[in-house]
This record gives C-alpha cells, sequence and structure tokens, in this order.
C-alpha cells in the first residue's frame, strides 16, 4: 500500500510542476504604421495603419488612420495628399506620379500620435537584357505533376549598391498559370559589384492534367529597389513565411520611419517575357 | 595586436635560452608522485613548496612533479592539498630523489596547519580566470530531485550563467553553451545533458577532479572560445574494493572500484539510471498504447602500472536518453522512438622519459548521435521513418611535461582529431513501393593544435604563463592555420596579495546549430565551411586575489573584456526544423539558414572563497553585458541576447554540523532573460507583384528592438540536509533536500494567450518547491 501511494505520490507530483501566472505588460505609446512605395511611372500611394498593443486591456483589430496631414516633398515641390474617399488610411493624389532618380521626403502628422518623417528615392533601371536557363526534372515523387526549374541572370550595374527583388510566372496551356517559388526573391549586389546577379533555380510544378502541358511561357518580373525598399522586403518575406510556426526565430521587421514603424521606400520594376516552348 | 603571437613566441623562446644556461648550474632533481593513501588515487594540483626558496610547483593531472634546485644541504618540502592532511619531507640534497607521497584525507576538512610553511595558493598563480570546482561540493549541494549534478554546481561560480529553469547549459563570459569545450579524459563531450538539459551527464561518484577555465587559456588547450571544463575520472581504488550505491526519486546509481592487481592495477565502473518508465508502467496497463522515458550512464576505467616509468589507462562513457511511444489496435500499430547519446573511450599511456620529463599520449575516440524513428502498420502496409544526426570523432593527443628548473615548468605537444559529422540522414520507407527515400549529409574535417608553453617564475614575485598554439583546420580542401597567443602573468604584493592579468586568441572550427541554447538533443554540431567562418575571440582580462588568514580566505576580483568574431546564430524567420523551404520544396541547407556576426563582453566577477574549516562555500557577483551585432539581425543594430544577465549572484555554504550531520544551501539570483516581445500588431503591406496579385497585406507583430522585454528576475533557495552514520560494514547517508525552498515562481518561458476580451502574457513555472529524499552508502 504505502509503495502504491509512494507511486502515486510521484505521478501528481511531476503533473504539478508546471505552473503558469499573469504578467504585467507595461502600455506601449500610440504608434502608427505607414507603407508607400514610390514607383517610377505610378502614382504615389500611402498607408497609415495603428499599431495596435498586443496587451491592453481590451483586445482590438488594427485599424487604418484617418484624418492625417500627409505630405510628400521631392526638390522645391510639396504634395498633400489627401485621404482617398471611401478608402480610410490610403492617401492619394491624382496625377502625383513617382520618378526615377528623384528623392521624396515624407511627413505624417495626426492627433494623439507622433509625427512620422522619411526619405526614399526611385532607383534607375538598369539591366537590359535578362537570361535564363531552364530545365525540365523528373521527380519520382511527383505522381503526376511535372517539376520544372528555371533561374534568371542579368548584369549588375558598376560602381553603386543596387538592390533588386524579383518574380516569376509560368503560363502554359494557354490560360493555367504558376508560381515560380525561389528560396530568395531579394538579392543584392553586395560582393558582386558590376558582375552578374543569378536568381538560383526556382521552382514551379505544372498540372498534366492527362497531358503533357503546351505552349509554356515564363514571365519574370524584375524590381530595383533603394535600400530602404529592399531590407523591409527581406524582413517582410521572412515573417510572411513563419509568423505561424512557433519553432521559428521572431523577425523584426526593417523600417525607415522616424517616429513610427513601416517603410517608404523606392522602386522601379520591369517585365521580360520568354517563350521555352 | 598582430604582432601579440610573434611577441609571445620570442618570450618563450627567451626563457628556453634562460633556463638553457640555468640547466648549467650544479642541481638535482626531486621527482614522483602524489597519491591518496589507502586508494593510491593520483591527486593533481597539491602544491609542493620548497621552504628554503619560497617557491615550489604543483602535481600535473597525473599526481607527478619535479623540482630540479640548485645545491644546497637539505630541503624541506612541503605536500598540501585542500582536504588532505600535509605532509612534509626533509631531503638530503647530495643526489636526485624520487618520492612517491601518499596523503591522508583529512577527515574533518579541518584547518591544515603546518607552522612556518606555507603553499601555493590562487593567489600565487600566474593563471587567471580558473577555478577548480571542488567535487565534495558536487556530492553535498541539494539537487533538483535530489540529482548531483557537476555542470549545475559550476554554474554557481561567478562568470557562468544558467540558461532558463532547472537547464545545466553553461554560458560563460558571454558565449553560448557552443563555445564550452568539456573534456572527460581527454575526450570531448559533445552533447553533455540529459532529459533536454535538466540534468548533466556527470555524477559525482566517479569524478576525481573538475577544472573551469573561462580566460587566459593556457595554450595547451583551443577548440572553443569561451571555456574549457576539464573533467578527470577516478582511477579506481589500488588497494581495496569500495563502493557507492544510492537511491533517489527519479534515479539510482552504483560506483564500484578495487584493484585488479593489488597496488599496479585497477578498475572503477559507475552506473546510473532513471526509473520514471518503470514507476509509470502499472498506469498504463490497460492503456492502448506504451509510453516512457528513461536515460542512463555508465563510466567505466582501468589502469596498469607497467613499470615505474609507464603506466597506461583505458577509460570509457556512454549513456543515452530515450523516450518510446507504442500504440497496438486492432489493425494498425505505431511506434516512435528518439534516443541520444554519448560514447567515449581514451587509451592513455604515461610514460617518464627521465626525472624531469613526462609525456602523456592519448588515442581519443568521442560520438554524439540522435536517432529518431518512427513506424507504423496498417493491415500489410508499412511506412517507416528514420532520421539521424550526429558528430564522431578520432583524435591523437601527445603532451609533454618538462620541468627542467623550479622557475620553468614548459609544457608541449600537439592534437589532431578527425571529425566526422552527419548534420542529417534520412530514410523514408513505404512497402508499396511508392516511396524508397534516402539522404546523408557528411562532412569530414580535421582538426589539429601544436602548442608550447611555459610557466616562468621571472621573480620571487612575478610569474608570467606564456605560450602559443597554432590550430588548423582542413576541410573541403582548404587549410586553415591560425596562430593564438596567450599570456597570463601574476604579481605579488606583499605576501598575500596579487595582481593578474591575461590575454588569450581562441578559434573554434565547429559551430552548434541551436534555436533554443538549452542543448536540446536536436542541436547539430557542423564544421566551419567556405560560407560559414570559423569564430574566433580576443579576451582580455585584469584580477586582483587576496588570501586573507583569519579566517582563511580567498577573495578574487576579475575584470574581463571579450570580443568574439564570426560567431553564428539563426537568421531571423529561420526555424530548426526546415529542412526544405516550404514553398519551392527546395532542399535548404544549415548553411542557409544562419548568418554570422560579432559579439562583445565584458564585465566583472567577484569570488569570495572558503575552503577549509566545518564552514566552507563562497559568494560569487558577477556583473556582465553581451551585446551582438549582425547584418542580418535586428536590422543591422546591436542588441542583447537572450543570456544576457546583468547581474548574477550565487551564495553557496557547506556546514559541518557534527560529524553525522552535514548542511548546505545555495541562493541564486540573476537579471530576467531578454526576449523579445510582441508589444503591438498592425496590418503591414508588402509590394505588390504579380505573384501576389496586388494584394500583400498580411497581419503582423511589432517587436520593436530585438530581446527588449526582461523576463522576471530569477532567484531560489535550496537546502539540504544529510545523515551520515558509520554502520559496521558501510556508511549510509540520508539527505532531504528542498529545491526553491521558498517556493518562487521563476519564469520557463512566457506565452501569450489569447482571450475573446483581451491578450494575456502568461508565465509558465517549472518547478515549485520540490522536497526530495535520497538514500546512499559506501562500503
Amino acid at each position: 500500500m504505502k509503495k502504491t501511494l509512494f507511486l502515486l505520490f510521484l505521478v501528481f507530483f511531476f503533473a504539478a510542476c508546471e505552473k503558469t501566472s499573469d504578467i504585467d505588460v507595461p502600455p506601449n505609446p500610440p504608434m502608427m504604421a505607414v507603407f508607400g512605395f514610390i514607383e517610377e511611372g505610378i502614382s504615389v500611394v500611402i498607408r497609415l495603419e495603428e499599431v495596435v498593443p498586443v496587451f491592453g486591456k481590451t483586445k482590438k483589430d488594427p485599424v487604418p488612420v484617418s484624418g492625417a496631414l500627409v505630405i510628400v516633398k521631392e526638390g522645391t515641390n510639396t504634395y498633400v495628399l489627401p485621404e482617398w474617399p471611401g478608402l480610410d488610411g490610403t492617401y492619394l493624389l491624382q496625377g502625383f506620379i513617382g520618378e526615377a532618380g528623384k528623392t521624396y521626403h515624407l511627413e505624417v502628422k495626426r492627433d494623439g500620435f507622433p509625427d512620422l518623417k522619411a526619405n526614399c528615392r526611385v532607383p534607375d533601371f538598369v539591366p537590359l537584357s535578362v537570361s535564363h536557363n531552364y530545365a525540365a526534372v523528373p521527380d519520382p515523387q511527383e505522381f503526376s505533376d511535372s517539376i520544372r526549374r528555371i533561374g534568371f541572370t542579368w548584369a549588375d550595374r558598376p560602381g553603386s549598391r543596387d538592390f533588386y527583388r524579383f518574380t516569376s510566372q509560368a503560363i502554359y496551356n494557354g490560360f493555367s498559370q504558376a508560381n515560380v517559388e525561389f528560396v530568395d526573391q531579394n538579392l543584392s549586389d553586395e560582393s558582386k559589384d558590376g558582375k552578374d546577379i543569378y536568381t538560383g533555380l526556382g521552382t514551379f510544378w505544372m498540372e498534366n492534367m492527362g497531358n503533357p502541358p503546351t505552349d509554356l511561357k515564363i514571365l519574370f518580373e524584375l524590381m530595383v529597389l533603394d535600400e530602404h525598399a529592399y531590407k523591409y522586403m527581406r524582413t517582410f518575406d521572412a515573417a510572411y513565411y513563419t509568423d505561424d510556426n512557433p519553432f521559428a526565430e521572431p523577425v523584426i521587421m526593417y523600417t525607415n520611419v522616424q517616429g513610427g514603424i513601416g517603410i517608404f521606400g523606392g522602386v522601379n520594376r520591369k517585365f521580360f517575357n520568354t517563350k521555352i516552348y | 595586436m598582430k604582432r601579440t603571437p610573434g611577441i609571445i613566441l620570442l618570450l618563450v623562446l627567451l626563457s628556453m635560452i634562460s633556463l638553457n644556461a640555468r640547466a648549467q648550474e650544479k642541481s638535482y632533481t626531486i621527482s614522483g608522485f602524489v597519491r591518496e593513501t589507502g586508494s593510491l588515487e593520483p591527486l593533481l594540483g597539491v602544491n609542493i613548496y620548497v621552504s628554503e626558496l619560497k617557491s615550489g610547483t604543483v602535481t600535473n593531472i597525473y599526481g607527478f612533479y619535479s623540482l630540479t634546485i640548485p645545491v644546497m644541504d637539505t630541503v624541506t618540502l612541503v605536500y598540501s592539498y585542500v582536504g588532505y592532511e600535509a605532509k612534509e619531507a626533509k631531503v638530503p640534497l647530495n643526489k636526485d630523489h624520487e618520492l612517491m607521497i601518499e596523503l591522508n584525507p583529512d577527515s574533518e576538512l579541518g584547518e591544515v596547519v603546518v607552522s612556518g610553511k606555507k603553499e601555493v595558493t590562487v593567489t600565487e598563480q600566474a593563471q587567471m580566470s580558473r577555478i577548480d570546482i571542488p567535487v565534495y561540493a558536487i556530492k553535498t549541494l541539494p539537487a533538483l530531485f535530489g540529482e548531483k549534478d557537476a555542470l549545475k554546481t559550476i554554474q554557481l561560480m561567478p562568470g557562468v550563467q544558467s540558461g532558463s529553469e532547472g537547464q545545466s547549459g553553461l554560458y560563460v563570459r558571454g558565449g553560448g553553451p557552443d563555445q564550452n569545450l568539456i573534456i572527460l579524459d581527454d575526450a570531448t563531450v559533445y552533447n553533455a545533458y540529459h532529459l533536454f538539459g535538466f540534468f548533466s551527464l556527470f555524477n559525482g561518484d566517479a569524478i576525481r577532479s573538475i577544472e573551469l577555465t573561462k580566460g587566459g587559456f593556457p595554450a595547451r588547450y583551443g577548440g572553443r572560445l569561451s571555456s574549457v571544463i576539464d573533467i578527470n575520472m577516478k582511477e579506481g581504488n589500488k588497494e581495496k574494493f569500495k563502493g557507492e550505491a544510492g537511491v533517489g526519486i527519479i534515479s539510482s546509481r552504483l560506483t564500484l572500484e578495487g584493484p585488479i592487481m593489488k597496488g599496479k592495477s585497477s578498475f572503477l565502473v559507475s552506473a546510473r539510471r532513471t526509473y520514471v518508465d518503470v514507476l509509470m508502467r502499472p498506469f498504463m496497463i490497460n492503456a492502448d498504447y506504451k509510453a516512457g522515458y528513461f536515460f542512463y550512464d555508465f563510466t567505466g576505467k582501468v589502469n596498469y602500472d607497467i613499470n615505474k616509468n609507464n603506466r597506461i589507462f583505458l577509460s570509457a562513457y556512454t549513456g543515452r536518453d530515450k523516450f518510446y511511444f507504442r500504440q497496438d489496435l486492432m489493425d494498425f500499430e505505431s511506434r516512435a522512438t528518439m534516443n541520444w547519446g554519448n560514447f567515449t573511450s581514451t587509451l592513455r599511456w604515461n610514460h617518464l622519459f627521465n626525472k624531469k620529463t613526462f609525456s602523456n599520449t592519448s588515442f581519443i575516440y568521442s560520438q554524439y548521435a540522435l536517432n529518431m524513428g518512427f513506424e507504423e502498420e496498417f493491415v500489410d502496409e508499412n511506412f517507416t521513418m528514420n532520421f539521424s544526426s550526429g558528430i564522431r570523432d578520432y583524435g591523437l593527443k601527445f603532451d609533454v611535461d618538462y620541468m627542467p628548473s623550479i622557475r620553468h615548468t614548459i609544457k608541449t605537444g600537439f592534437i589532431s582529431t578527425f571529425h566526422t559529422f552527419t548534420p542529417n540522414a534520412v530514410v523514408l520507407k513505404e512497402s508499396s513501393g511508392n516511396l524508397d527515400y534516402s539522404k546523408k549529409e557528411q562532412y569530414q574535417t580535421l582538426e589539429s593544435g601544436l602548442y608550447v608553453q611555459d610557466d616562468i617564475r621571472i621573480s620571487s614575485a612575478w610569474r608570467a604563463l606564456a605560450g602559443i598554439r597554432f590550430s588548423h583546420f582542413l576541410a573541403e580542401g582548404k587549410h586553415i592555420l591560425r596562430p593564438e597567443p596567450r599570456l597570463s602573468t601574476s604579481y605579488m604584493i606583499g605576501k598575500r596579495s596579487s595582481v593578474k592579468a591575461s590575454y588569450a586568441e581562441m578559434n573554434q572550427y565547429i559551430h552548434l546549430l541551436s534555436s533554443t541554447g538549452i542543448g536540446l538533443p536536436t542541436d547539430l554540431w557542423v564544421p566551419a565551411t567556405s560560407r560559414i567562418k570559423p569564430q574566433r575571440s580576443r579576451q582580455v582580462a585584469a584580477g586582483f586575489s587576496h588570501d586573507i588568514k583569519k579566517p582563511e580566505l580567498t577573495v578574487s576580483m576579475e575584470a574581463y573584456y571579450k570580443r568574439s568574431y564570426d560567431v553564428i546564430a539563426y537568421k531571423e524567420g529561420a526555424s530548426f526544423l526546415a529542412a526544405a523551404d516550404p514553398f519551392s520544396g527546395q532542399e535548404v541547407s544549415w548553411e542557409d539558414n544562419v548568418t554570422t556576426g560579432n559579439a562583445e563582453s565584458y564585465g566583472f566577477e567577484f569570488l569570495l572563497e572558503k575552503k577549509k574549516g566545518k564552514f566552507t562555500g563562497w559568494i560569487g557577483y558577477t556583473l556582465a553585458w553581451v551585446w551582438m551585432e549582425f547584418d542580418d539581425l535586428n536590422n543591422g543594430k546591436r542588441f542583447n541576447p537572450r543570456y544576457d544577465r546583468r547581474h548574477d549572484i550565487s551564495v553557496v555554504g557547506i556546514y559541518e554540523l557534527s560529524e553525522n550531520i552535514t548542511l548546505s544551501g545555495t541562493w541564486v539570483y540573476g537579471t530576467g532573460n531578454a526576449i523579445s516581445l510582441p508589444m503591438g500588431t498592425y496590418r503591414k503591406y508588402g509590394i505588390h507583384d504579380q505573384s501576389n496579385s496586388g494584394s500583400a497585406v498580411s497581419n503582423g507583430n511589432y517587436y520593436g528592438d530585438k530581446n527588449t522585454f526582461r523576463m522576471a528576475d530569477y532567484h531560489r533557495m535550496d537546502l539540504s540536509v544529510q545523515f551520515h552514520k558509520q554502520l559496521k560494514r558501510y556508511e549510509r547517508t540520508w539527505e532531504v533536500s528542498v529545491y526553491n525552498a521558498y517556493n518562487r515562481k521563476n519564469p520557463f518561458f512566457y506565452y501569450v494567450r489569447e482571450t475573446a476580451q483581451r491578450n494575456i502574457l502568461k508565465q509558465v513555472t517549472l518547478f515549485p518547491i520540490i522536497p526530495s529524499i535520497s538514500y546512499s552508502i559506501k562500503f
């Protein structure tokens, strides 16, 4: 009997080890997040979002920030961006288009939040041509679908730090689409200045649907970013892919916004179309 | 800095020239071994003090010593060692002498009084940042579930921190657990933990000595940046058959030792096994599954004195942890196992070339392996998955101790280790034949070190330990050769105080990929490659030591600054579970998941120690800062790692209340760990592109800068009382101990609990007040 009681004690003892308790977290001051990518040939759009405290007294969903004064300056020009009707937190001035090679300064004021400031520059688009290497990969594990791999190469501009982001899509059978997945969509010319930049092989799957796919085209989208946009997108991608993974290291989002968080960056992009067969 | 290796090499050469000149003087050599009376166990670190010269030496780890003394009538040698009665020998210096000394254990750990004589103290040693961990403290201090743990005793020393609640992982002067070289009888132990880090491999019964070095590394050590923990196993009693056995709450242990050939050869075996699985079994009799966990250790050692100049030792350690789960249903069966463990073995040959020259040659084998298996059977179909990872070493080590005069102790030698790393090996099989996949990633590298060092007594007040190590690494056909200069020096101020300074450069050619830093079995050892460079560090330290006469105390204070380069960490967003990119399906190499950066740590350590008397113990305090800077982490801004701990205090006391009762207690305090906590949540936008159809938006957390939130401070008191009784055939000890005596709710980890109304930050505490009882005998 004593032995049984002892065993029971041990079992309950181990089970009783773990305890939880609540921890008070000091409240965070109000904060805004700003998102604006100034792009060559595209209207300038600024979005404002409230950063809602995780440990507030009541739970709140993130909401856009309305009623802010949003000013973008370029050289001697000053643009005040009004909030777009029907789109809370979205600020847009018709006719205000981003231009390559220009530097923009953002200022945001809104009662109840600290003022925000940020700068960015729209980079020139330099790569004139993109080449590719393509391979069909037999894979016994992949049942009926076909795996294809493709990588892209372009020449970097010498003498400057350049930052790239890219995507690619396969279009086959005339209408089917498949995204080409790369390990890293963001590259810089660090230690490769003036040399060829290679994306590495990306992978896409084409559904056989009974017959081998025909009429395969690849659309390659290449963006040149300023350093802020590049650093932000690296963290954006890492957070996107791993936010729900409890085993992943937390991602600290890059920001170039003073007084808040978010991004004000420059983008310039082109598309390259390739017919494989 | 670049000139430092050359300067130290020059210093070593000059000292050799000077000793050659001194060797021309007429002198005689007194040499021999110092052993424990009764067991003939060699005693390392025994002070041998020559009264007439006011100088001395210490025994090496095999108990050997050699003193070459200029001619005089008679010399008086005093052999003293903490815990043993001192012995005095008057030797006429008319020829060379061999003196085999046996010291009696001091039954009361009492004051050693040898009037008018003096022993070499910590204060006088040239080397700094080195602590001898008292083995008796490991066996006496209270421990979690009563499981005595050598690494947890080391955590009580200044400059050494624990990771999380109950963990055995060591963080030394800002370095991670991978930066500690743990050596057991010359063999590297790669994973020194059981049960996910809650217990260490080393139980005190089979341990003879533990030496911790945090800085000012002697040139004979290399391969890690932060510390060396050199553990030597007992050799076994050469005179009598002896044993120790103990029964505790979660494990039992047994150690046996005795002569094979009396006075010439002995053996020691020690084993421990947990029995949580056995205790749980009655509760699963009617369940349709069986599950359990256990770990065991086995240590064995034999030695043989071939003749007075040659001895051999063979030692081995093996230990494993095993989880198992088995479910049997009508037509479905599944089995899962996870086991991991170390196996080390060392064959050593001691050889005395002459009275001044001692050598040891070691052949070393070390292996750590993790295996995970999963098997499912459904009707006549079955699926099997096996995953394994590990590291295997074959090593050859040769060390020579040369003691040409009382002013010089020269050590030189080399070590060469052939590593085979298997970061992962996977086998997947289906009986249908649809699946038959296997993959094995393996690296083979050669790591070597060649060193020379001299412990020089420059004058009666000034000592220096100067040395240089050349480390070499061969991987992927590329050679890396790096010099590592080392220098420690001490200067006596009066008879009882000294100031010390040291400089050390270290290189580490292997990395541990650890997502948690707590010593999980899934942590992977990988080599430096062309993409991931070796880690290296430079450390300077300065200190002050003072021996207080009454009560007999030693005070040491040290300040250090360490800069580490090319240390590795997981990239933000990387997961240690990711073997393949989830979107592309492409295999991701471990090199893709990690990034390299630099670390800086600096601090101040204080140690007040009482080693003798009825009351022994120490008070340790550390004030420290650790900073890390990685291009790819925290947006390039420097940050405190999780284990940055501003204040760390430990108070340790052992009191011999009477012959039959020993009281002990510890109190520890540490600043809370630095973690990243979500402070805000918001909708974040990315660049729209063709793949996201212009909707690059997702909800995300705002963390602020990395690790800016501090968990609650950690503090805990443990108490223990041991009742000893000498019975007719054996001595028995009952131990009652309490872990976390005032039931402090210390944080283990934090998580966010979401409710409909609000989010709450929850703290998980693992160990409340835990009483335990154990019974042991010694015969």
